[in-house]
């Protein structure tokens, strides 16, 4: 090939290359995918107060933060609004033994391991990651959470900045 | 580079106070070809190395490459794959073409793939997802150990010892860790089965109850039912129940059986029980020709307890001395070893027992043995015996002899055990006798006679596989096949469930209730930690199902299930309110927690009879070759035959793996003829089986030992066709298989296959890698068989470490070379299997190896054991030499290997003196755990690697951070014995530990300040975290060892001679 359409590839190939790495760096922050049943955090964190480690309790003690078990939302909603469309689907799917298939908003790759145990002991609110999670009706993914977001914090923090802290 | 074979003079040879320590006969002997492999270490052009690898991909342990085990050969089929057709590729095209074709990937790039998460309808209160719960439960077959199981999102992932249980005491040995691949078999029967004109067809469960209720009610009084050793309250009472309910009769048949230790305790001192044998107060071990540390009835709590007493302990050590015929592991890990023709260690114990009689042992009459004339007979130095025999008596009430599998080893065992005061305190074959091995050929035979006088009609068989391991001759197979109906409750169409009409798949003890009574008063409850995978239910609860089908008065008016039925059982045998405080539900639930209730009564002194020695037969010699069959340590159980992770394994003493091989003493090998790989056809007692050659170094002239539970025909993808079946070999006489003596002859087929060796890819090149020194040495002079390590300066500023600092310790001396460790690694860490092809070319994925050295000749050489694992170097030479900073050194001291950054250069691999680094050259992983459901037995704290990516031991950095955790729970800092690393938890001898060296009150730092302990090529200044200590051969002193002592030895002064080339 002669060296102009050479040169003119590379630099095609340059351009299209950054401008995906580019998006697909920041393509998970403001995720927000529709849920199987629209559940709002602003109806319960936000106007009922509800604390977060209520639904989330595994957060505390496991790396896992978990979307909580059916039986957790029973424990209200037994009696709570109990003839709002949603609650009707909600003790449906709790009856029948079919449980609901949430989408995954949070999702770290397979090789970055994290632990919610370790950072809620610590003393971090949820909302350091999480945003303002009592004001979204539907949740959104508020930060990056990428390992650039992660070791800033851990920089800023003094958290452990050894590799092998997340690769695991 | 120069390329010329000449090997360079070391520049730190081992000191003059070590012996030279080798592995392989090539490097011994200085042999070119085997030596070459040192200069190709990396290969300087790939389609050398390709061509290699196609090579390689076309070998087959089997000769069969097609039929080549799916598992294993699924990477050798992508090998073919990758490797076939590039061999003009060069690195520059390769470049160009990734760096393309990643630009115009991306443009593809969008949002992840969606995920979903499925929590519970109603969660478990005591599951937390993320979190471990541990169950205490025993295994299923003979031994019984007690085993602590970690599951997490409800299924079982590793297994562990159970700290409550006298027999394993927390430890596991190699065997048990791989039990969870078992579970997860891909191969299992998934459901029940009918065979319909000699093709399965699928049944329901309640159809088959019917129809079996039916046959059971037609064939009152002759029914059969068959099984191995089965032990434990409810486990036996339920078949007693069947069996009386149905007029049938119980048959037990083991395929390595122990009757022959059964029938000498009847002789000798009146009932036939297995004795416990209590090494643990033993300081004196004598061993007639029996591998007890590898494959003995209880060979795990053997373990643990000689272990106990191999741990220097104010400057004592125990003494095992073996006289025997093969280097097996036992023998391996022998102080002395005597080596003798097959049997001759019969008249051995007997001429030890005439020396006894001159010392004041209790005098029971025999046929005396010359001690001088076996001596000459068997080469051994004059007054061996007498040295011997006043060393047992020195030890007498605290030492232990042990005999091998044959009624007249046992028989002498039984004489000297009672002529030292032993039975009673260290041999217990009247308080809490072992009940690990039950099953008799004389029992299988009455059944046989029984099938073949057409008096069954229904034979129901499981736990046993007496097709397989039982010559063709011994006319079972022909037998089995005459009931009219045949059972089959075990989990897969083996040989011997193939000849049945139904196949109704049992449950592994994983997924199953049960119990076990491993020694009598020693209970345990089984309990399932998963649901049943398949459509298969527990060979009790069929029982007790078909019983209650056929609506029998006794079983069939039970009501329940088999979970009921152990319950109750526990309720009237093992429980009882005089005994116990608690109520029945306390003591239930207790005893599911504690995973053990003892109830042995103490041992006491039987009376010996000397009548049995009359059956004593001395050793026959049979022709030019003599033919010793031996249990394999890995598939004593022929449950294990598909296991990969087994099969890849290296055996103990050969360091072979994916086959098993006719052992040759290096004598016999050249007059014979053949080397190494050499296939040959062996024929005794009129059969024939094919295996290839393994020279052993230190096995007796003249005699081919072949190991048994290899050369399956009907166990699965993996094991199939891999191997020889030795079983059909061996001849029956007086009802007991007879596996030592017989004649035999050899044939080469001519035809070669490199055997997979892990050994023999890497040599220590003269280094002092291993240090050695005989006991009463190291008593004079605590540095003997040291060298000194220099302190040294290094370019690199020394790292800091103001927290937790781990460090590792190995005691050479309590370490037998198990392998434990290497398998709970394996589990621990999801190490894929690689398969022959790969081991072959030196890519086993073992992150810990045993590295077996042997000192000496190779005639007698002696053995030592070494665990080698990353040594989490301070000044690591791996880290300094990665492209791409994929390996740091953390700030607690380990060196960490970043996967998702390593781009497979390999030069850190390069780097590594210890050469303990491995690389992902094929999609192991994914080959290895693709077989659905053996995904379900991945760890999910451990990162999976994928092709191209470097691996390594880790000092189990997810437990350390599960230490880390929990401390942190408590607020306190991490504590000594907050976690243990895999292998420091799993190895039977605690030969390794781990801990804080930072912590001066850590076992670890204290270990660290013993004279004995020493760094593996110190002189490199890499600042190895793991220490190691000295190997200590409780012997007497002999001429080629060194003047000891000095242990300032320098060997030749090269180090300090500066730059030579």
């Amino acid at each position: 090939m002669s060296r102009k359409v050479l040169g003119l590839l590379y630099t095609v190939a340059a351009l299209v290359f950054g401008y995906n790495m580019f998006m697909w760096a920041w393509s998970n922050q403001g995720f927000a995918p529709e849920q199987p049943i629209p559940f709002s955090h602003k109806i319960h964190a936000g106007d009922n107060h509800i604390p977060c480690l209520y639904c989330h309790s595994s957060a505390e003690n496991s790396r896992h933060a978990t979307v909580p078990a059916l039986n957790v939302c029973m424990n209200c909603h037994s009696v709570v609004a109990v003839n709002k469309p949603n609650i009707i689907k909600l003790t449906e799917a709790y009856n029948t033994g079919k449980p609901l298939q949430w989408e995954r908003i949070h999702s770290m790759p397979d090789h970055a391991f994290f632990s919610h145990q370790w950072h809620i002991r610590k003393g971090f609110d949820c909302a350091v990651c999480h945003g303002p999670v009592e004001t979204m009706d539907k949740v959104y993914q508020y930060r990056k959470l990428n390992m650039g977001d992660c070791v800033q914090c851990h920089r800023d923090n003094s958290g452990p900045l050894d590799c092998n802290a997340c690769h695991q | 580079m120069s390329q010329n074979n000449v090997m360079h003079k070391p520049a730190n040879p081992a000191p003059a106070s070590q012996p030279r320590h080798w592995t392989t006969l090539g490097e011994l002997r200085g042999d070119a070809a085997a030596l070459a492999v040192k200069n190709s270490e990396f290969y300087s052009k790939p389609e050398e190395f390709f061509a290699q690898e196609e090579q390689s991909s076309k070998f087959s342990v089997t000769g069969n490459p097609t039929a080549l085990s799916e598992a294993a050969g699924f990477v050798e089929l992508k090998v073919k794959q990758n490797g076939g057709e590039e061999s003009g590729f060069s690195r520059r095209d390769f470049l160009k073409l990734s760096g393309a074709a990643m630009v115009f990937a991306t443009a593809g790039c969008g949002l992840r793939p969606a995920q979903k998460i499925i929590p519970y309808i109603n969660q478990p209160e005591e599951i937390m997802l993320g979190v471990p719960n541990f169950y205490a439960s025993a295994s299923g077959g003979a031994q019984g150990y007690g085993v602590l199981i970690k599951t997490r999102e409800g299924r079982p992932i590793k297994l562990e010892g159970n700290p409550n249980h006298p027999l394993s005491k927390g430890t596991l040995d190699a065997l048990g860790q791989y039990e969870i691949f078992n579970l997860y078999d891909p191969d299992r029967l998934t459901g029940p089965v009918k065979m319909v004109d000699g093709k399965p067809a699928v049944i329901s469960w309640s159809a088959a109850d019917t129809e079996i209720a039916e046959l059971l009610k037609a064939a009152r009084g002759r029914i059969a039912v068959l099984t191995g050793t089965i032990h434990g309250p409810a486990r036996k009472k339920i078949i007693a129940d069947f069996c009386a309910s149905l007029g049938a009769t119980h048959y037990m048949y083991d395929s390595w059986s122990r009757e022959a230790t059964r029938v000498a305790n009847q002789e000798s001192f009146g009932t036939p029980v297995l004795p416990a044998l209590h090494f643990d107060k033993a300081d004196y071990v004598l061993s007639l020709d029996s591998d007890f540390l590898g494959s003995g009835y209880s060979s795990h709590e053997w373990s643990v307890a000689f272990g106990s007493k191999r741990h220097l302990n104010d400057h004592k050590l125990n003494k095992l001395v073996s006289a025997d015929c093969s280097t097996t592991l036992t023998a391996s890990n022998a102080d002395e070893r005597f080596r003798m023709k097959p049997g001759m260690s019969v008249k051995f114990g007997l001429a030890v027992a005439t020396a006894l009689q001159g010392m004041g042992a209790m005098g029971y009459s025999f046929n005396s043995v010359s001690p001088s004339q076996v001596e000459s007979e068997a080469g051994l130095k004059n007054g061996t015996i007498d040295r011997i025999a006043s060393e047992l008596w020195a030890a007498r009430g605290k030492s232990i002899v042990v005999g091998g599998d044959s009624l007249d080893h046992q028989l002498v065992a039984c004489l000297l055990n009672a002529m030292l005061g032993n039975d009673g305190v260290t041999v217990d074959g009247s308080g809490a006798p072992s009940q690990q091995g039950l099953g008799s050929l004389a029992n299988l035979e009455t059944l046989a006679g029984q099938l073949n006088g057409g008096l069954v009609d229904v034979l129901i068989t499981f736990g046993t596989n007496p097709v397989y391991a039982l010559p063709e001759k011994s006319g079972i197979k022909n037998a089995l096949g005459k009931a009219k109906t045949m059972i089959h409750l075990g989990d897969r169409a083996d040989e011997t469930g193939r000849l049945a009409t139904y196949l109704l798949p049992g449950l592994h003890w994983l997924e199953s209730w049960g119990d076990a009574e491993p020694q009598v008063g020693l209970y345990s409850i089984i309990q399932p930690t998963v649901m049943p995978l398949h459509d298969c239910r527990a060979a009790e609860e069929s029982l007790l199902k078909f019983a209650q089908a056929a609506a029998v008065p006794g079983l069939g008016e039970v009501q329940g299930g088999w979970y009921d039925y152990v319950k109750n059982v526990w309720q009237t045998s093992v429980y009882s309110a005089d005994v116990f405080a608690a109520g029945f539900g306390s003591f239930w639930n207790g005893a599911l927690r504690d995973g053990v209730v003892d109830l042995r009564k103490p041992a006491a002194p039987r009376t010996f009879n000397n009548a049995g020695l009359s059956r004593l037969s001395m050793p026959r010699t049979g022709g030019d070759l003599q033919l010793v069959v031996q249990s394999s340590p890995l598939l004593t159980d022929d449950g294990n035959g598909n296991n990969a992770w087994i099969l890849e394994l290296p055996h103990p003493v050969a360091r072979v793996c994916w086959t098993n091989f006719a052992n040759l003493a290096p004598k016999t090998a050249s007059r014979l003829g053949v080397r190494d790989g050499d296939y040959i056809r062996v024929t005794a007692n009129g059969e024939t089986i094919e295996v290839p050659v393994h020279v052993q170094p230190g096995d007796v002239e003249d005699v081919v030992t072949i190991e048994t539970g290899w050369g399956r025909k009907n166990v699965g993808r993996v094991g199939n066709g891999v191997g020889g079946n030795a079983f059909a070999l061996c001849a029956v006489e007086g009802s007991m298989l007879r596996t030592m003596g017989a004649a035999v002859s050899i044939e080469k087929t001519g035809r070669w296959e490199e055997l997979p060796d892990v050994q023999g890819h890497n040599y220590t090149e003269g280094r002092p890698i291993v240090a050695e020194t005989p006991l009463e040495a190291f008593l004079k002079d605590p540095k003997a068989g040291h060298w000194h390590e220099h302190e040294l300066m290094s370019m690199w500023p020394e790292h800091e470490y103001k927290g937790n600092k781990w460090g590792m310790q190995i005691d050479l001396t309590a370490c037998i070379g198990c392998n434990a460790c290497m398998a709970a690694c394996s589990v621990e860490n999801n190490l894929p299997v690689v398969g022959a092809g790969q081991i072959r070319l030196g890519r086993e994925m073992h992150w810990i190896r045993i590295d077996r050295y042997y000192s000496g000749d190779e005639h007698e050489p002696e053995v030592t054991f070494q665990p080698m694992l990353c040594q989490h170097c301070d000044n690591a030479s791996c880290e300094t030499v990665c492209p791409v900073v994929a390996t740091t050194h953390s700030e607690e001291g380990l060196n960490m290997q970043v996967y998702n950054r390593c781009v497979g250069t390999r030069y850190c691999a390069n780097n590594c003196p210890y050469k303990v680094r491995r690389f992902n050259f094929h999609e192991y992983a994914f080959a290895a755990y693709e077989p659905h459901p053996l995904n379900l037995a991945l760890n999910p704290e451990v990162t999976v690697r994928e092709k191209g990516v470097m691996e390594k031991c880790t000092f189990c950095q997810q437990r350390i951070r599960e230490g880390k955790e929990k401390a942190k729970s408590f607020g306190r800092p991490v504590a000594d014995g907050d976690f243990k690393t895999a292998c420091q938890q799993t190895c039977p001898t605690n030969a390794i530990s781990f801990g804080n060296t930072n912590n001066p009150d850590s076992l670890v730092s204290k270990l660290n300040q013993d004279p004995r302990a020493y760094h593996v090529i110190a002189e490199l200044n890499t600042k190895p975290q793991v220490t190691y200590f000295t190997k200590l051969r409780n012997r007497p002193m002999r001429e080629t060892d060194s003047a000891g002592g000095h242990g300032g030895g320098h060997g030749e002064a090269e180090q300090h001679g500066g730059n030579h080339s």
